[in-house]
């Protein structure tokens, strides 16, 4: 459904939030659905894990966050906790873009994109035992402002990596920076 | 129209939290997530409010706001708990709700 929503707003809007910077922090909710990435001819069957995550941003340079987040399964089999980097991306994965594009690209479509990476310390229960791995994360975000310049709609899709495995997650939250 | 607010805001205040019945207000915890939301929603609704944001958008940012505040509560305890979120989402409405008929 993300996806969908993306590819369907893919076409003729340009970077809104990105061009109208003078925000400091954003903090976003986010409810996550996290699928097993499955390579070859794997047949063994994982079931999809839902998870809430935050995420405390700290804009220091005018397309630049750095990030704080933290997420936890609702089964509480793990919870992460890390440190990255977002970068927005004016208009649609326009990667690359300078400055004086962004002041060229000042029409006021209320979408932004931006991508995104962050690792950090994953808590794993396995059977009882509290288990520590390191985990990175990275994906592209979709931020819709809700006819306001303050609160958005947000979407991504990343790839979550722990323990030699990856995942695929996909989430929609409320955002909001100021 | 502004007795109708206050009518309003008195309902919501009484009738909500006995709305759910013994199942969630009568614990304790849920007392403080209630009161704590409010407080968050209410607050974070005056400052947009004082930085000359609209209604509209300081009610969707004080939303934000303490919807971020109440999921990382959950995530700093140790197992997710649904009417811990119930309870902030109501105490959020009741926060608003006081802000909206203040006109702050």
């Amino acid at each position: 459904m993300n996806l969908l929503i993306m590819l369907v707003l893919l076409v003729g809007v340009s970077s809104y939030a990105a061009t109208k910077k003078k925000t400091i922090v954003s903090v976003n909710s986010i409810y996550n659905s996290i699928q097993d990435i499955k390579l070859g001819n794997s047949t063994t069957s994982s079931q999809e894990q839902f998870s809430l995550s935050v995420e405390l941003g700290f804009r220091f340079f005018r397309t630049h966050q750095l990030i704080i987040a933290s997420t936890q399964t609702t089964d509480n089999l793990r919870s992460d906790i890390g440190l990255g980097l977002r970068f927005d991306l004016p208009g649609f994965f326009y990667i690359g873009s300078t400055a004086k594009d962004l002041q060229l690209q000042k029409k006021s479509y209320p979408v932004n994109t931006s991508g995104y990476f962050h690792t950090g310390i994953s808590d794993v229960n396995e059977s009882g035992v509290i288990v520590k791995a390191g985990y990175t994360q990275w994906g592209f975000t979709m931020d819709i402002f809700l006819f306001n310049k303050i609160t958005y709609l947000t979407t991504n899709a990343s790839v979550y990596s722990v323990q030699g495995n990856s995942y695929f997650v996909s989430g929609v939250g409320l955002g909001a920076e100021f | 129209m502004q007795s109708f607010r206050y009518v309003i805001l008195l309902c919501v205040l009484v009738y909500s939290p006995l709305g759910f019945g013994e199942s969630l207000f009568d614990q304790k915890d849920k007392q403080n997530h209630l009161l704590v939301s409010a407080c968050i929603s209410a607050g974070s609704y005056a400052y947009f409010r004082s930085e000359k944001y609209s209604r509209f958008s300081s009610i969707m940012g004080s939303i934000a706001i303490t919807t971020f505040v109440g999921s990382l509560k959950e995530l700093v305890d140790p197992s997710l708990d649904s009417q811990d979120l119930q309870a902030d989402t109501i105490g959020m409405g009741t926060g608003l709700l006081l802000g909206i008929t203040f006109d702050w």
